[in-house]
């Protein structure tokens, strides 16, 4: 297990480094220019030149991304000469639109982004299998087909469309939920965990909506398959109650799939949900990323970029690690 | 920096106009019986109030790229600037009409050499910063100094220290044994500027945050953006970058020696991330009475068009014309004859293009980027239709026996549907003559960088918000049809590239030439009339503004330069 944590935490630094020069070269190689965008319409070339120096782009394209990578291990010194500013450990730049320090907005911006993250991840994951397998459960039923109808209908609503119909309904209607505020970013805040919930509420229904119905259509599929196999068969026959077969037997060996997608969701969804915060108003990552993208923000792109891929290879050891533990059939070697 | 305030503003007025809707009821302004159009009346939301107190919440889609009065070139940082820096002298708004220079921290708007190279300013007695110490000639001067440091401010506002004798002076930080020769401080209230030429509208350069006073040992450089030392009526309390930002009274300020600014609300609280959509939202069901936005056109989608004349709402949108002009560059090294882009500006459709920047609400069709509420302004009408219907017929006839570019390209920045709609409409009106047009994207914030280089396209849109005096014809005129420094080819800004060897020439000579800004504004007036009668640049539309405030807001003013809520008088009912 060591060994494999080990070998998986190295392939996880060597894909990090990949991103980031892949990042890093796509926006040199890429139209933008930030040193011109600095400028703007009276940008001349003497202008654009000091530009660059100040931006650090002065510097050929490798020396520039290996102070970069270098700032990820030790501080650095950023900025014109004669006008350097120490950025400390973990150093990710400093933002080329605002001059801040990298860490400090992706340190901002997180706590959004969780909570939405979070209470989204609760809300699709209990619907999404708790649905799918009542769904199993009663296959053939009303119920299962009304199940399986709305998980359609579902899954093929894309977040603006359901989130926009949300504000509209619960907020601009019917005055039940407030506008999304960026003052609320935890349970923990002065404004309490009910604050909390209200704020981020119609963000996690917008995502459950839409993770869950996958979720349903899986987990229903994949239990079905389940049921009809031989160790359940095997366990009836034994005279275990329907509950045991179900849960213990049925559920561990139907899930498996389910966890996979939770992993994957989960990195994708923690990298961030750039639609669903854009709609919503949350100043998340996907928020951030979005501003930094259009603006040309090396700095911050890169971050966000590296972070999403730190979350996505993270959750896929972790589904890794959870497969031994939920399904007794799979054995890391 | 011709510049960055107006790209800025420009930019304000570009993302400004952004919804989609056509000319309807309830449109603002009027058509003359000729077909052309009047201006569109500004409309101030609840003047006349003048309580103190309450708090105004200011929604904002992103952070200010910085408060620090010597890296910002952008107007929305200038009118929350005005809150806490003063200047020399001010751009006092009025709701549809240019600012007003009127003195601020200086007793008046300068003292003029008789040769107009040197200008005195004498700073009012009783100023101070919001620490208590006495604001003087060398704090001013230092916050000059600081931007000419481009190397570390790159949006350093760069008008006023073009104008300067300065040499080759790179700012206090590189060498700060250097001296900026061009500013002089003979005692603590005497600023003296040495120009490198007469420059008639100087005192609305000294409205440039170059002159906000800063104090030399609390520069922190970049960081002073965190927290810019307060010369005027408010202060940071405090600052959560891309969050949250208070300002509260700064108690070192005296009302009497500022009558610019009244100065209501106790406490200004902005949201720095809020986006557009739930910005408009919010403030269209005044879910919050109190809130204001400074986002480009009032945060306003599309959608939210048609609700700007609801009942509940109309009463509560700010409005009025701003500087701003949208205009087509024609590249004339590719078309070379004027015949041929008279003939494409007839074909133009432009009231097809005014729907693509959402209608009658959102701007009128123009005749020239100038305007007659310019000092001097001579007017210059093109043979174009006022209403902007195209001359279809007019335009095939001037191009009989001549030969011309079959294939041209349109450029357009890639952050507004109307940007690339306009090419769409240009491209199906070329095509009746001939000309086929390909529409090619540029990444909209290197736009204009494109626009100067080599990669310019043959057509392409170009905006203009009035430069350093939007009072001023040669602020505009200059940057958008002048010559370069030493008069040999096109500027740097002039994006169609037009170079007359009579005009141009006369047009660099005015640089050189004295007198009041009526005077000169009648001389560039004419000059850039020549140059516009052989349709370098094809007029299109003037900016509106629409800003909708909460139930409570009074003084809401859509300002002429600013292109939001003017925040120095705005007030709230509490």
């Amino acid at each position: 297990m060591i060994r494999f944590i080990l070998r998986r935490s190295g392939s996880l630094i060597l894909l990090l480094i990949a991103v980031s020069f892949i990042t890093f070269t796509l926006f040199q190689l890429g139209p933008a220019d930030p040193a011109s965008a600095a400028c703007g319409q009276e940008c001349t070339p003497e202008r654009v030149a000091e530009a660059r120096v100040a931006l650090g782009m002065d510097q050929p394209f490798l020396v520039q991304y290996a102070d970069y990578m270098r700032g990820l291990v030790a501080p650095r010194m950023i900025g014109a000469p004669g006008a350097e500013s120490v950025c400390q450990w973990p150093c990710l730049g400093k933002s080329f639109q605002t001059n801040e320090d990298v860490s400090d907005i992706i340190g901002r911006s997180l706590p959004y982004t969780l909570s939405m993250a979070i209470g989204a991840l609760v809300l699709w994951t209990v619907s999404g299998v708790g649905l799918g397998l009542l769904a199993a459960l009663r296959k053939g039923s009303a119920t299962d087909k009304f199940i399986v109808g709305a998980a359609s209908v579902g899954v093929s609503l894309p977040i603006p469309v359901t989130g926009l119909f949300l504000l509209l309904v619960f907020v601009n209607q019917l005055h039940l939920l407030p506008f999304t505020t960026n003052e609320i970013a935890s349970p923990l805040g002065p404004q309490g965990p009910w604050a909390w919930v209200l704020n981020y509420l119609l963000p996690w229904i917008a995502l459950a909506v839409l993770f869950s119905a996958s979720y349903i259509r899986v987990t229903r599929t994949n239990m079905i398959e389940t049921f009809g196999e031989d160790f359940i068969r095997t366990a009836r026959a034994k005279g275990l109650a329907p509950r045991t077969v179900t849960f213990k037997h049925g559920v561990r060996a139907g899930i498996t799939p389910v966890v996979t997608m939770l992993g994957m969701d989960i990195g994708l969804l923690l990298g961030g949900a750039v639609l669903t915060e854009q709609i919503f108003s949350v100043p998340g990552l996907g928020f951030t990323a979005v501003r930094a993208a259009i603006s040309g923000d090396l700095p911050v792109t890169m971050a966000i970029t590296m972070l999403a891929a730190f979350f996505v290879i993270v959750a896929n050891v972790v589904v890794d690690l959870a497969y031994a533990a939920i399904d007794p059939r799979v054995r890391l070697q | 920096m011709k510049t960055r305030t107006r790209a800025l503003a420009l930019a304000v007025l570009i993302a400004t106009a952004a919804t989609g809707c056509a000319a309807g009821q309830n449109q603002p302004g009027t058509a003359k019986p000729g077909g052309s159009v009047t201006d569109i009346a500004a409309h101030v939301v609840k003047s006349g109030f003048n309580a103190k107190g309450g708090n105004i919440n200011v929604l904002m889609s992103s952070d200010f790229q910085t408060l620090d009065p010597g890296n910002s070139n952008y107007v929305q940082t200038a009118n929350v600037g005005q809150l806490y820096y003063r200047t020399l002298t001010m751009a006092k708004e009025t709701a549809g009409q240019p600012p007003t220079i009127v003195p601020d921290l200086a007793t008046d708007t300068g003292q003029v050499s008789k040769d107009g190279l040197t200008w005195t300013f004498t700073l009012q007695e009783g100023v101070k910063f919001e620490d208590g110490r006495p604001i003087t000639s060398a704090d001013i001067k230092y916050g000059v100094e600081r931007t000419f440091a481009q190397d570390v401010f790159t949006q350093a506002p760069q008008e006023l220290n073009a104008a300067l004798d300065a040499g080759g002076y790179k700012g206090p930080y590189k060498d700060p044994s250097a001296v900026l020769k061009a500013v002089e401080t003979p005692d603590e209230r005497t600023v003296v500027f040495h120009l490198k030429k007469p420059f008639a509208e100087f005192p609305a350069l000294a409205s440039r945050s170059n002159t906000a006073p800063v104090p030399k040992d609390k520069d922190t450089r970049l960081d002073y953006t965190n927290h810019p030392v307060s010369s005027g009526p408010y202060m940071v309390e405090t600052y959560n970058r891309g969050k949250s930002l208070k300002l509260v009274r700064n108690p070192h300020w005296d009302p009497a020696t500022d009558p610019n600014r009244t100065a209501l609300p106790d406490t200004f609280s902005f949201s720095l991330s809020t986006s557009q959509a739930t910005i408009s939202q919010q403030l269209l069901a005044n879910s919050d009475p109190n809130a204001i936005t400074l986002d480009s056109n009032g945060a306003l989608q599309t959608s939210d068009s048609a609700k700007l004349a609801d009942a509940q709402v109309k009463d509560r949108v700010a409005s009025g014309l701003l500087g701003c002009n949208d205009v087509l560059s024609l590249n004339t090294e590719k078309i070379s004859d004027p015949d041929v882009r008279k003939a494409i500006a007839l074909a133009l459709d432009r009231q097809s293009i005014l729907v693509q920047y959402g209608g009658r609400r959102f701007g009128e069709i123009t005749q020239t980027p100038l305007n007659a509420k310019m000092r001097g302004y001579v007017a210059q009408e093109l043979e174009l239709d006022p209403s902007g219907k195209p001359k279809l017929d007019e335009a095939k006839k001037l191009l009989e026996g001549k030969t011309y570019p079959k294939s041209l390209t349109f450029g357009y920045a890639n952050n507004r549907d109307a940007y690339k709609n306009t090419g769409t409409v240009v491209q199906q009106n070329l095509k009746a003559l001939g000309i086929d047009v390909q529409l090619v994207p540029i990444p909209a914030p290197n736009y204009y960088s494109i626009m100067a280089s080599d990669q310019l396209p043959d057509i392409g849109r170009s905006g203009w918000c009035g430069g350093a005096d939007p009072a001023s014809v040669r602020t505009s005129a200059d940057p958008i049809l002048g010559p370069n420094n030493d008069g040999t080819s096109y500027g740097f800004s002039n994006t169609s590239r037009y170079f007359d060897p009579q005009v141009s020439r006369a047009m660099f000579e005015l640089r050189n030439t004295s007198g009041t800004s009526e005077e000169l504004g009648r001389k560039w007036s004419e000059e850039f009339g020549k140059a516009l009668k052989t349709y370098p640049i094809i007029p299109l539309i003037r900016s509106h503004t629409n800003s909708v405030v909460g139930s409570n807001i009074r003084n809401a003013q859509v300002g002429y330069f600013f292109g939001g809520i003017d925040l120095s008088i705005v007030g709230v009912e509490h």
